[in-house]
């Protein structure tokens, strides 16, 4: 079976910190970093074209070139372009969803946000390794 | 003159609009936005413009076998309260006729601009859509224009563009818009070329906004994008001038 792949827009700490977290829930799952909002979109766009869509985009609000927001508004505009199904997409950020970011959520679809703590990498790697696994549940529908 | 939102910097500001012969002159006091749309007939102005339709006339631009519409509000009345005579405004230049503009070709550095094929078009403002088409297409500098009203709806077009191999030869993007703004939406037209394995497509961006340093350095690290400020231009003329000249240079580029 083909490895299913999580494109990871965050620090790159806490990728390393949550890859053998996500091993363990799912062996089969790559996480894969991508270090700015224009990198995501390549990475994307290419799984997007093959006909391998990600199981899920994990993105900050603040990365490089284009910023989370934009890089989600850019995926959905992606998937149209090809008719593909919309990916779920985690919004972990250090502030909290406000009325706009709810208003974002709203409109991408199929889009969470969830708040980073300021704790230590392992405690922020723990955090999101065990939201994906929520998300993944949901996701196959488990 | 009435107090309107501009089309270009989207500030509350005067907006002077005078009539110049077949021109319907529109100039903008904050950014200097100036432009010029060529109207079927004085005539047909002032018959559309009657006492029945005291708030709204109706103006059909004609062009190229293309009828456009342009919704123009009367001038609001003088101000009785105001004693102080004001300074009457320069009057704009009226735009360019045919001849004009190849004589503005020729002036150019870089000579005769060669006509591109499509054109995409990313700008909120759907008044400014209508003038830059209209510019591209008077001026013969494109065949085809493909607008889009927002970045998010650009970046789909193009991705949906290139996945069909029908590449525009040019992207016009203006800086502000909402959704997806057009410094992002470049990088995401970026990053969908390097991912489709596409050349990269000229950018002219199209803004009221300052080019500062930082922007500068967008610009050059996006590759092949130029930029042209609204503002710098007082009247129709400078600025398809002007467009003309940075197209010369972007297309040579390639």
């Amino acid at each position: 079976m083909a490895r299913e792949r999580i494109l990871v827009g965050q620090d790159e700490a806490i990728v390393e910190a949550a890859r053998p977290l996500v091993a363990r829930i799912d062996a089969e799952i790559d996480l894969v970093a991508v270090g700015d909002g224009a990198r995501c979109i390549v990475a994307f766009t290419k799984l997007i074209r093959a006909g391998k869509p990600p199981l899920l985009v994990v993105l900050d609000d603040t990365l490089a070139r284009i910023d989370g927001e934009g890089c989600a508004r850019s995926i959905r505009a992606i998937e149209r372009a090809f008719e593909a199904e919309p990916v779920a997409i985690l919004f972990y950020a250090d502030e909290a969803a406000d009325e706009t970011r709810k208003g974002l959520l709203a409109t991408l679809g199929r889009a969470v946000h969830l708040q980073r703590r300021a704790e230590p990498t392992d405690q922020q790697a723990l955090r999101l390794a065990k939201a994906l696994a929520r998300l993944l549940k949901q996701v196959r529908g488990q | 003159m009435d107090t309107k939102y501009c089309p270009s910097c989207g500030q509350e500001v005067p907006l002077e609009r005078t009539l110049q012969g077949n021109y319907l002159m529109i100039a903008c006091r904050n950014c200097g936005l100036g432009l010029g749309v060529k109207l079927a007939s004085a005539d047909e102005l002032r018959k559309l413009s009657t006492p029945e339709q005291p708030s709204l006339a109706r103006v059909e631009v004609v062009k190229r076998q293309r009828t456009i519409s342009a919704a123009v509000e009367k001038p609001a009345p003088p101000d009785p309260r105001s004693a102080a005579p004001r300074e009457a405004p320069p009057p704009p230049a009226p735009a360019p006729a045919p001849a004009d503009i190849e004589a503005m070709k020729r002036a150019t550095e870089g000579g005769p601009v060669r006509q591109m094929g499509q054109v995409m078009l990313a700008e909120d403002s759907q008044f400014l859509r209508q003038i830059t088409r209209d510019l591209l297409l008077s001026q013969q500098l494109a065949r085809e224009v493909v607008d889009c009203e927002d970045g998010v709806a650009f970046v789909e077009a193009y991705t949906r563009a290139l996945a069909a191999g029908d590449r525009p030869d040019l992207v016009v993007l203006d800086v502000r818009m909402p959704g997806l703004d057009g410094q992002q939406a470049a990088f995401a037209m970026r990053a969908v070329e390097t991912a489709m394995g596409q050349k990269r497509t000229p950018i002219l961006f199209f803004s009221a906004v300052l080019c500062d340093e930082k922007f500068k350095g967008i610009l050059q690290e996006l590759g092949n994008a130029r930029y042209i400020r609204k503002s710098e231009d007082g009247d129709a003329q400078q600025l398809g001038n002007r467009i003309v000249s940075v197209l010369g240079r972007l297309v040579g580029a390639r």
